[in-house]
């Protein structure tokens, strides 16, 4: 048995043991012409006699790392088959809309400033009476009239500006001067009357957002804040009284956090600020445009937090992914749940907000309409909101005819950067002829005019090349949700893509190809691949070590080195 | 000139040649171990606390045990090794040297191997007489020098288990042929039994030291143990030692040497048994001649079919192990203890055999964070998880691959 099994070659004939041996199954054999195939490679006589490893062949280590891959590969592409045989509809309308802002379009409209910061409110007066009863109450009289004359002072004063105080204004010195000597005035009534008071607290945190400074007021706001919520009210009138508080000192905080640019604060704030408006003036006229009045010691118009919030909530949109409803109404203040944010595109609650808000009277807030309409490209809705300029401050206005601008319906809007408002005038024109084109059920690829001048000849470019995008990964969601419904319309809109391949980007005409003809999106084919591919690779690193203890196992150092030894 | 083996002159004639002719007047175990003293002497006693304090350290150099009887050339091997890695730059305390007949007893020796500018690639080699095995177990694992011997065994990361090639792969052959008589045959017998019980021992140590965590707990424990529950079978779904085991079948020169005559007189027996008496034709001398220039081809298979016994042993013991033919110095005469010619025949064989079990002892030993776990009971049941985690690395792998295809292979196992 010996001499047979080191003799060369000798085992391979049919031996007698081999008869003996019990028969072997199928599953065996093919395991046994696999590993021989993969894990040993060499040769059947080599093998037999255990001979050098030195030739040996790893084609049978590939495939057997490869079959695997390429079957799983097969397996899924057979399951996930299904391609899209259905007759395209003919559309009559895409319900798709292209993007208001794309990354390009904000650099021009970073350049100018209104457009940028939108028209701020930002309007807190001082209070109009000091209450005589109450937690309030200012019952020292020779105290009482110093005080009432300084407030009288101060509200004169802030007519000047008409109370307003936009987030990160900044004064000049004679301002400044002025509003250093209403503070030492009301630091010495407060020497008198004692700490803790919400009347001084508040008229300081005005005074301090008055003068642009957000970090002086924030304190101060927070303190009448804190001195609201803990007091007990007696009556009704006291509670309206408490809620008014509350309203104008979180209006504050959320100006002060606004001048800090942190979006995601000042609206919380101005929620706030609203939900105590709303509460104050629980029997008030609605759910917009209500104002607080000395009854509620200190006068304040909802309309200006809520043209406040909108800003906030659009600058706050460019910046990051602030989700919050754009214009709640009081019932939705008032329920927590409805309350919490509410994931939804920015631009279609911009165009419900159009048709819903009521701006008559209030030009700041139809201004600020009126540039958010013109950059999105809605003409129409800048003509309808159109309100003529007799109660309207100069800024207002000037609003109004750079939104005219944009939209084409005037030519000059005076005081802007003229080729930044050329570009978004082109822009705008694009996305009218875009949106008329989608309105009618087709798509073609935006041309630019040879006339017109771009400041920046790239922008065209990004431009077309962000809105190709948007639409296509639109275009792309619609057909697969319409897929198993609709597979007519999902035709149809592959072949919207497939038609725009020239503009669109050719990852998603690619995914609309393969889509179209094999019912599964190149993605899911890509995956597949990798997971073929990895299953493969761990597979060939497994074997390729396995032939490594294979070899170390049964390779014979001794006879190499005899074979090689010098003296023979 | 033909092959190595007809250099002897003894395979053309009509006897069997003798034993002391084959292998050298060498003398039985027993003698030896019965000479033996069962004290130590102060040198090795201080050699041997030296190395066991030495065990006790986390961040220690592996510890490599040959491991064989009288005769099986450990020594000769050690010397091959401070030649090989004298010349890689390592330095070996205390230099190996050649035993006179006087040295020749049951001597725990250890080899500090280490290289001057590589602290990392330090290795202890520590030869270990089978002799003092076997006393051990005579004395029933209960004396102190049987509590050091469990103590090293627990400590080392890998084996070196020598057995002489002919003896182990002929033995039959060469009672038969009356090259070796009956009594010497018997002997050998229990030489490779009692490397069965090693292999078995070494598993209970094993588990024993996960139990206990420390060396000196495990040979305790292993020491308070019943007898028959010493050298018990591996429990069913256990899982075997990750100690590195190199099964070496030495002096192999001196069995390729005398193979032509073995395989001639094999052959010429089973003609007998049919009742032929010719001589051999020239297409069978070829096919010893053969035979005899293969015959280190497959080492593996060979020991699979010769000792099946230990083979199995070996591997529900070991995951790592493999089995070769070792030839320390070709063409020197038996039990030559001059001064030898270290250029003749420069062993690769050797070289790559011991690296492999060095790289696989470093390898199952682990890195820094191993050897700081194995100190920190808290920290057991990772280490055990570790070793409980199969490796691509085993041999059962390769033995499997091998079996799927292979019909010899399977038969034997």
């Amino acid at each position: 048995m010996l001499a047979d099994a080191i003799q060369d070659g000798v085992k391979a004939p049919a031996k007698p043991q081999r008869s003996r041996a019990p028969t072997r199954g199928m599953f065996d054999r093919l395991r046994g012409l696999v590993l021989f195939e993969a894990i040993d490679g060499r040769d059947h006589r080599t093998a037999n006699a255990n001979g050098a490893f030195e030739r040996r062949s790893a084609r049978g280590l590939y495939a057997a790392a490869l079959i695997p891959g390429v079957l799983l590969f097969l397996a899924a592409g057979a399951f996930a088959w299904h391609p899209l045989n259905a007759d395209p509809d003919t559309l009559t309308t895409l319900a798709v809309s292209a993007p208001s802002q794309t990354p390009a379009e904000k650099n021009v409209i970073g350049k100018i400033a209104l457009l940028r910061e939108g028209i701020w409110e930002a309007r807190l007066t001082p209070w109009e009476e000091i209450p005589s009863r109450g937690m309030a109450r200012v019952s020292n009289d020779e105290m009482h009239g110093a005080l009432a004359e300084l407030i009288g002072q101060i509200t004169a004063f802030g007519q000047t500006v008409g109370d307003r105080a936009p987030p990160g204004i900044v004064r000049d010195r004679v301002f400044l001067a002025q509003i250093a000597d209403y503070r030492t005035q009301l630091k010495a009534i407060e020497a008198k009357l004692g700490m803790g008071r919400s009347i001084l607290a508040y008229h300081f945190g005005l005074l301090a957002l008055w003068a642009g400074d957000a970090a002086d007021a924030e304190p101060q706001f927070q303190n009448v804040l804190e001195i609201a919520q803990r007091t007990q009210p007696i009556d009704a009138v006291g509670r309206q009284r408490l809620d008014g508080l509350q309203a104008s000192a979180h209006y504050g905080l959320g100006l002060a956090a606004a001048a800090r640019h942190d979006w995601g604060k000042a609206i919380a704030d101005f929620d706030a600020s609203l939900l105590a408006a709303c509460r104050a003036s629980a029997d008030g006229p609605g759910d917009s445009g209500f104002k607080l009045t000395s009854a509620n010691l200190v006068a304040l118009d909802t309309r200006a937090v809520r043209n406040d919030r909108l800003i906030a909530l659009v600058r706050g949109r460019a910046d990051n992914d602030l989700r919050a409803v754009t214009s709640p109404s009081c019932a939705q203040l008032m329920s927590p749940p409805a309350k919490a944010a509410t994931s939804g595109d920015a631009d279609a609650e911009a165009r419900a907000l159009f048709a819903s808000l009521a701006i008559d009277g209030d030009p700041v807030l139809a201004a600020n309409l009126e540039l958010r309409a013109a950059l999105m490209g809605e003409r129409d809705t800048v003509q309808r909101l159109n309100f003529d300029g007799t109660d309207a401050t100069a800024d207002v206005m000037q609003a109004q005819s750079l939104a005219r601008a944009i939209a084409g319906l005037d030519t000059e809007a005076g005081g802007v950067d003229r080729s930044a408002l050329t570009d978004l005038q082109h822009l705008s024109a694009l996305k009218t002829r875009l949106d008329n084109q989608l309105r009618a059920g087709s798509l073609s690829e935006p041309a630019s005019d040879p006339t017109w001048n771009w400041s920046d000849p790239s922008l065209f470019g990004k431009w077309k090349a962000a809105v190709a995008s948007s639409l296509a990964s639109t275009i792309l969601s619609q057909a697969a949700d319409a897929t198993q419904d609709n597979p007519g319309l999902a035709a149809a809109l592959y072949n919207v893509v497939l038609d725009n391949r020239g503009w669109m980007p050719a990852s998603a005409v690619t995914d609309a190809w393969w889509r179209l003809n094999t019912g599964m999106s190149l993605g899911f084919a890509l995956w597949m691949l990798a997971i073929a591919a990895a299953l493969s690779a761990v597979l060939f690193l497994i074997l390729r070590r396995w032939r490594q203890t294979y070899r170390t196992t049964f390779e014979s150092w001794h006879h190499e080195d005899r074979l090689h030894a010098p003296e023979g | 000139m033909g092959e190595r083996g007809e250099k002897t002159g003894l395979a053309g004639g009509a006897t069997m040649p003798r034993a002391e002719d084959v292998f050298g007047n060498a003398p039985a175990y027993r003698r030896d171990t019965v000479l033996a003293t069962t004290t130590m002497d102060s040198d090795e006693s201080q050699n041997l606390r030296d190395l066991l304090n030495l065990c006790k350290q986390s961040n220690r150099p592996p510890i490599i045990l040959l491991f064989g009887f009288s005769y099986s050339g450990k020594t000769a091997l050690a010397l091959r090794l401070q030649d090989i890695f004298h010349s890689r730059g390592y330095g070996v305390q205390p230099a190996v040297s050649p035993k006179g007949p006087a040295e020749r007893t049951s001597k725990i020796q250890p080899y500090f191997f280490s290289h001057p500018r590589r602290p990392n690639d330090a290795f202890v080699l520590v030869d270990l007489p089978g002799e003092r095995f076997s006393r051990a177990k005579e004395a029933n694992f209960s004396d102190a020098v049987a509590k050091e011997t469990l103590e090293l065994m627990a400590a080392a990361d890998a084996y070196l288990l020598l057995l002489e090639a002919d003896k182990t792969l002929y033995l039959d052959e060469l009672r038969a042929t009356g090259a070796i008589g009956d009594f010497e045959a018997k002997d050998y017998q229990e030489v490779v039994a009692t490397m069965v019980q090693f292999a078995k021992l070494d598993w209970q140590l094993a588990r024993k030291l996960g139990r206990h965590g420390d060396i000196e707990g495990a040979a305790k424990a292993i020491v308070d143990m019943k007898p028959d529950e010493r050298f018990r079978e591996l429990t069913r779904g256990a899982r075997a030692s990750r100690k590195p085991v190199m099964l070496g079948l030495s002096i192999a020169d001196r069995m390729h040497d005398n193979m032509v005559a073995l395989e001639t007189g094999v052959i010429k027996k089973r003609l007998e048994s049919r009742g032929d008496t010719r001589d051999l034709t020239d297409d069978e001398r070829k096919q010893v001649r053969q035979i005899a220039s293969n015959f280190d081809r497959d080492p593996l298979l060979l020991i699979n079919m010769r000792q099946q016994k230990l083979m199995a042993q070996v591997a529900s013991s070991f995951r790592y192990f493999r089995a070769d033919f070792l030839t320390s110095f070709a063409g020197l005469p038996p039990n030559y203890t001059g001064e030898v010619n270290l250029n003749l025949y420069p062993p690769r064989g050797i070289e790559r055999n011991f690296d492999w079990l060095r790289s696989a002892a470093q390898r199952a030993r682990g890195g820094r964070f191993k050897t700081f776990a194995r100190k920190n009971w808290m920290f057991h049941p990772v280490v055990q998880a570790l070793d409980w985690l199969p490796s691509l690395r085993e041999t059962s792998l390769a033995l499997g691959a091998r079996a799927a295809w292979d019909e010899a292979l399977r038969h034997a196992r």
